[in-house]
């Protein structure tokens, strides 16, 4: 149904024609664009260009306070609630430090609503990571290449990298009216972050296992003291860390700040035990700890005061799901427009993907990036004109597809052991055909790629470490093998184990969201025949991939790999995480680690992955810069010579790529960074977007 | 009589009993919990802080005791009339489900009334003119509905409704009256969506029923009353509709038992293709998340419909059948 009179090669040659290019679509063919080296100085973090796709463009903060606008406007439905007296006047609600925008193409005009689909209540990020701002202290510029101020006015790193001093916007306030100061930030840090029954208990607010302290200097500055160098602690507020920012974060105890004087009514420190049990139960919430949560909910309590461009007025639990103005929104245009320019998002409860893509075809959405993917582009181009939409394609900073080895697996011991040599891990990236991946599962829009960072991204090592052990190479891969004198084979050519138990038949669960993972790995499974290794595919939902990853019974998986920043994001490079799918690198030395060696299980030396480790460690600390880029890119050869994860293909559109604007709306990039850390598409600044 | 009844209630009584004790241990006979549901999905949307949210989850709601545990206290609540909160939408489980009770049993309805509105119909005439071209269209139409796959014939409606009619595809409302109270415009806007569903599940019954009818009817038609009606000169469309007709439409009456728990529940797989607002969905992803406090209630409230549906139907069979009712 989907592809009705549009084959594939025509669809292809669409791409082409209707995008004015194309991605580079072949499948093992050479590379792409000569890294860019940003105006920043610092050079990118894979925003370079593409061929065939337009450059990155997007909204730009202004800096400059002789740029400021000196007075303000609104749109006309607060304007009448300032003349009814029910609203203060607008410059009074954007306080003394507005955030200037420069929209990417012009000023707009108030009014309109935009249409959009969401898939169900675990769909919460969907709104996260359109109209929540972010909301993050501090963000990205547009080019994702440098910090630049967002809630936070402003911020200051010690030259040591142990004292961070962040400025807050002198006059902003919530969306109740009430001012946000260093006490909001403060409430958060000591009652919340802190609590087992309300934090979230990562480990964004510590450094090298002790803990950042938050001091308050005075009520719009505060000050994060890290006993040791911190230099990343502006990044992960920045990105998609717990600490950035309330939307996405709160209800599990994270954000970095939350109105103090509406969520301590919930918390039995500021009233008493009883009395926020009380409330609870009054709500209906088992206990104090639950309604707290529920109450800090972005997209569950329409009366949470927030920071966000637009505020909640139906939350998602009661569908649909919508969102109107925030009257005390600090985001202004360079002219003095408060924005954003449309008042109202209202978002459809879609239960499955396929009614979500027609709909998406027939025009019933205005901005729909979530639940669209490879598959849907041929019947989203073929609909294109008639339904007056524009698809963009926005190639991720990140690998789409990779498989991930349990490094520490135990429950067979030969198998174990294979998995820990890197001879045999080599072999079995060698073994695979990514060309052929590409072309099956994602159309040939992605790159084929070992575990890796985007060409020209300031990590990168260059472009031979993007092909280290990820060619196609058959011979060598046997080479490899029967070095490790596995050379008995059956008689349909699998090579036999050692302890006499039959052929070596590795195990592969995997669970497909964003691709067809499962497809991925019954393709791998055939290629592996030449190579002589069988593998045991399954289909497994994916709460209970979480629970054999818990219990370390899985093997090997695939994935979406997050390999944009060894530092921000290492799960997918080191084993850092210690509960859940994203630690089955090695979740027993993922706990080794953590503990200090005092839990878990060592990792073997010849595994060469606590070498790794003290270069993250080392890098997380190092407040130069430019040695703590150098480190990064050693972690990435480390991993690239080792091979602790067998990077598939990657940079494509398979993850939040795919997304589509209705002709009408203005102020839409041409392309943006497609990252998590970017938390895309708040990158196209929607609070710019208008209706001609 | 009462006596009957009476003994039909506590029989009923003991399966509700029975339904909600295998209910709520098969909802927890899947590896993994509610706790393990959500750490995935936070996973799969790239957060991997959330480190206490497992251990707190199960804390508070009790997923870490014994399942009898769990099953006492929360049939407990449920005979003091609170059916607890929604592990996955964080709302009171009677609200979650009284939001789309109305349209389920809308939807239902529709479907129930669309296939009888074809079956009588359609079972008469192929019973009166049996074998004639007529007999043999009607039914293959009829078993057409029965071949093809529900979720199937869904997905082809949708597409036409896409392609052809430009219609609005899926769920039950236009987006600009999902929230709008209600007003003729809005009825007007149901009925435009509701015409696939309602086609899609009861074409689906339509053929079992036309089949049953018009077996009924045949055997009836043959029978000595059927002719001297006819010797003493009723018309034949008198003559039919009125004895024949009614003895043969007992399979109806005894079949209200099984759609009354299909009124609450709706078809799940065609109502998730359709992304309808209904219960189905609504139970698939409480199982699927193992939300048992959903899923629990939702499984309840089926086999009281059931429970009430029999009782219902055993009464009007009674009623309808006086061989029955002697009988007793």
């Amino acid at each position: 149904m989907r592809r009705r009179g549009l084959s594939r090669r025509e669809f292809l040659g669409g791409v082409v024609v209707l995008g004015g290019g194309g991605l580079v679509l072949g499948g093992c063919s050479s590379p792409v664009a000569p890294p860019e080296s940003g105006p920043g100085g610092g050079g990118g973090r894979g925003g370079g260009p593409r061929a065939g796709l337009p450059d990155i463009e997007g909204a730009e903060v202004v800096l400059d306070p002789a740029r400021f606008p000196k007075a303000f406007r609104e749109a006309p439905e607060l304007a009448k609630l300032v003349a009814e007296g029910k609203l203060p006047p607008v410059d009074q609600r954007v306080g003394s430090d507005p955030l200037v925008l420069k929209p990417v193409h012009g000023v707009g005009r108030y009014g309109g609503q935009i249409r959009r689909g969401f898939i169900g209540q675990s769909d919460f990020q969907n709104a996260v990571r359109f109209c929540s701002g972010p909301d993050s202290l501090l963000y990205w510029d547009y080019r994702f290449e440098k910090l630049v101020p967002n809630i936070a006015r402003g911020f200051e790193l010690s030259e040591d990298g142990r004292v961070l001093t962040l400025q807050l916007r002198k006059g902003m306030k919530w969306s109740d009216g009430q001012p946000l100061t260093a006490d909001d930030i403060v409430f958060w840090f000591t009652s919340v972050a802190s609590s087992r029954e309300v934090g979230t208990g990562s480990s964004s607010m510590k450094i090298g296992g002790q803990d950042v302290k938050v001091e308050r200097v005075d009520e719009f500055t505060v000050r994060y003291v890290s006993p040791a160098p911190n230099p990343l602690l502006p990044q992960r507020m920045a990105g998609s860390s717990d600490i950035a920012g309330m939307a996405g974060n709160a209800h599990l105890g994270g954000g970095g700040f939350m109105p103090k004087h509406y969520l301590s009514q919930f918390h039995p420190e500021y009233t008493s035990m009883d009395a926020a049990n009380k409330l609870a139960a009054d709500a209906g919430f088992k206990g104090w700890a639950a309604y707290f949560r529920n109450q800090a909910s972005w997209h569950r309590n329409p009366a949470l005061p927030v920071v966000t461009p637009w505020v909640l007025t139906r939350p998602i639990s009661n569908p649909p799901w919508e969102f109107g103005p925030n009257p005390y929104s600090i985001w202004v245009d360079h002219e003095g427009n408060q924005l954003p320019y449309i008042s109202k998002i209202t978002m459809g409860n879609i239960e499955n993907t396929e009614v979500l893509g027609l709909r998406a075809a027939a025009g019933d959405y205005d901005v729909q990036d979530r639940g669209l993917g490879v598959t849907n582009l041929p019947v989203l181009l073929e609909n294109e004109k008639k339904s007056a939409y524009t698809i963009h394609r926005a190639p991720s900073t990140e690998l789409d597809c990779g498989l991930r080895l349990n490094l520490a697996y135990e429950q067979d011991k030969e198998l174990g052991e294979l998995i820990r040599t890197v001879e045999f891990r080599r072999a079995l990236s060698l073994g695979i055909d990514r060309g052929q991946v590409n072309e099956a599962f994602f159309l040939g829009t992605c790159t084929p790629s070992a575990t890796m960072v985007a060409e020209g991204s300031i990590y990168d090592p260059g472009p031979e470490w993007h092909t280290k052990w990820a060619t196609y190479d058959v011979a060598q891969a046997n080479t490899l093998l029967d070095g490790l004198g596995l050379t008995a084979k059956d008689a349909e050519g699998y090579r036999l184990r050692k302890d006499g138990a039959g052929r070596i038949r590795l195990d592969f669960q995997a669970f497909s969201n964003f691709a067809d993972f499962v497809g991925v790995g019954e393709m791998v499974k055939r290629q592996w025949q030449q190579i002589g290794i069988d593998l045991n595919v399954a289909s497994v939902e994916g709460s209970l991939l979480t629970q054999r990853a818990n219990s370390n019974q899985l093997m090997l998986s695939c994935q979406q790999v997050g390999s944009d920043d060894p530092f921000l994001r290492p799960e997918a490079f080191l084993p850092t995480v210690t509960t859940g799918f994203p630690g089955m690198i090695g979740i027993p030395y993922a706990q080794w680690f953590a503990s200090g060696g005092a839990q878990g299980k060592e990792p073997p030396e010849s595994l060469r992955l606590k070498e790794a480790m003290a270069l993250y460690d080392k890098g997380q600390m190092e407040p130069d810069e430019a040695e703590r880029i150098r480190i990064g890119k050693e972690i990435y050869k480390l991993h690239a010579d080792q091979v602790w994860s067998i990077g598939l293909v990657g940079f494509g559109l398979s993850a939040n790529g795919v997304y589509l604007t209705s002709n009408k709306l203005r102020n839409v990039p041409a392309r943006v960074v497609n990252s998590q850390t970017m938390k895309s598409l708040n990158n196209t600044y929607p609070m710019t977007y208008y209706y001609e | 009589m009462l006596n009957y009844i009476g003994r039909r209630l506590a029989l009923g009584l003991f399966t509700v009993w029975a339904v909600s004790v295998l209910s709520f241990l098969i909802i927890q006979l899947p590896p993994g919990d509610f706790a393990t549901t959500r750490l995935a999905e936070l996973a799969a949307s790239g957060n991997t802080s959330a480190i206490y949210e497992a251990e707190r989850l199960r804390a508070e709601y009790g997923l870490d005791q014994p399942v009898f545990v769990q099953y006492f206290t929360w049939i407990g609540q449920v005979l003091q009339g609170d059916f607890g909160m929604s592990l996955d939408w964080n709302r009171p489980v009677a609200d979650v489900i009284g939001d789309r009770l109305v349209l389920t049993m809308v939807v239902s309805v529709a479907a129930i009334i669309f296939t009888w509105a074809v079956a009588l119909p359609i079972g008469i005439y192929s019973a009166v003119r049996r074998y004639s071209f007529g007999d043999y269209a009607l039914t293959f139409f009829g078993f057409l509905g029965l071949a093809i796959p529900n979720f199937l014939l869904a997905l082809i409606l949708m597409y036409f409704g896409f392609a052809v009619f430009d219609a609005n595809v899926g769920g039950l409302f236009s987006a600009e009256y999902e929230t709008a109270g209600w007003s003729f415009a809005k009825v007007w806007d149901l009925f435009k969506h509701l015409w696939i569903p309602a086609i899609v599940l009861g074409l689906a019954g339509t053929a079992q029923l036309v089949r049953i009818m018009r077996a009924n009817l045949l055997d009836e038609l043959k029978k000595p009353y059927v002719i001297t009606a006819t010797a003493k000169g009723l018309t034949e469309r008198k003559a039919i509709s009125k004895y024949p007709v009614r003895v043969a439409l007992n399979p109806f009456a005894s079949s209200i038992g099984f759609l009354f728990p299909q009124i609450v529940s709706g078809a799940i797989v065609v109502s998730i293709v359709l992304s309808l607002p209904t219960v189905g969905p609504l139970l698939l992803r409480a199982l699927q998340a193992q939300d048992m406090f959903l899923a629990g209630a939702i499984v309840l409230l089926i086999g009281v419909m059931t429970v009430i549906g029999t009782l219902i139907s055993d009464l009007v069979l009674m009623w309808l059948d006086p061989r029955i009712r002697h009988g007793r």
